[in-house]
């Protein structure tokens, strides 16, 4: 036990204070206004809803019509 | 203290058990019991927006603290109004402690005049039931830092009350 052990079961049996009663519900009207204000300024982008591998093969496939739709190259006449 | 919150309708709950001590350590820096509820109310409200759980009880304390020292810089003119006000009533402002006896009332007076860094370790620790590693925590302090402030002050509130 050491010195202060006295002094700080004193402090112990004081209580502190009780609270308001109204502060509960002053706490819960902050929370309900809070969650009823809009909650983002940014609107999300609406996800595709294409797997992976989907959207892997739309690009593959893009990639491949725009190469057979392109002109043959042209070869030099020597 | 062990607390625990399973949903948010249990806050009232542990909020109800936690006030007071909260409300005792935001006093610290206001007169007034009402300004030091302001201060648990809007701490809580930003803690809650954060967290959902009691369990990071330093966190709570951190930002009571936080707002108290907020408004102490901000509005240093009130609290210097306040604290003449004080002196003028010759300190009959709401007591910080239910039940005071003579003794009571002495030793809570002696915790009042305590240097606010070793007050606010007392608060934490023998009315909230702190740890000194969460009250390092809170004052961004070490563990040692804690114990020491808090034996500081023990010391010195013996010296001051207890018959030598």
């Amino acid at each position: 036990m050491n010195d202060s052990s006295d002094i700080e079961s004193e402090l112990k049996k004081l209580r502190p204070a009780p609270v308001r009663a109204n502060l509960v519900t002053r706490i819960e009207n902050a929370l309900l206004e809070e969650s009823s204000l809009p909650t983002a300024a940014v609107l999300a982008q609406k996800r595709s809803t294409l797997s992976n591998r989907q959207r892997i093969t739309q690009i593959w496939r893009q990639r491949s019509l725009r190469l057979t739709s392109a002109p043959p190259p042209s070869i030099p006449v020597a | 203290m062990e607390i625990v919150v399973s949903n948010n309708e249990d806050w009232k709950e542990c909020f109800s058990q936690l006030a007071p001590g909260l409300v005792l350590f935001a006093r610290q820096w206001v007169q007034s019991r009402a300004d030091a509820e302001d201060i648990v109310q809007d701490a809580f409200v930003r803690f809650w927006r954060r967290q959902h759980s009691i369990q990071n009880r330093t966190l709570l304390f951190a930002t009571v603290r936080s707002i108290g020292l907020d408004l102490l810089r901000r509005d240093a003119r009130r609290a210097r109004r306040e604290a003449a006000a004080v002196l003028e009533s010759d300190q009959t402002t709401e007591p910080h402690f239910s039940n005071e006896d003579e003794s009571q009332r002495a030793l809570a007076d002696a915790v009042d005049r305590l240097p606010r860094e070793q007050r606010e370790v007392v608060v934490m620790k023998i009315w909230n039931e702190l740890t000194f590693q969460e009250i390092g925590t809170v004052l961004g302090i070490s563990q040692n830092t804690a114990a020491s402030r808090y034996r500081y002050a023990l010391t010195s509130l013996k010296k001051n009350l207890l018959p030598q």
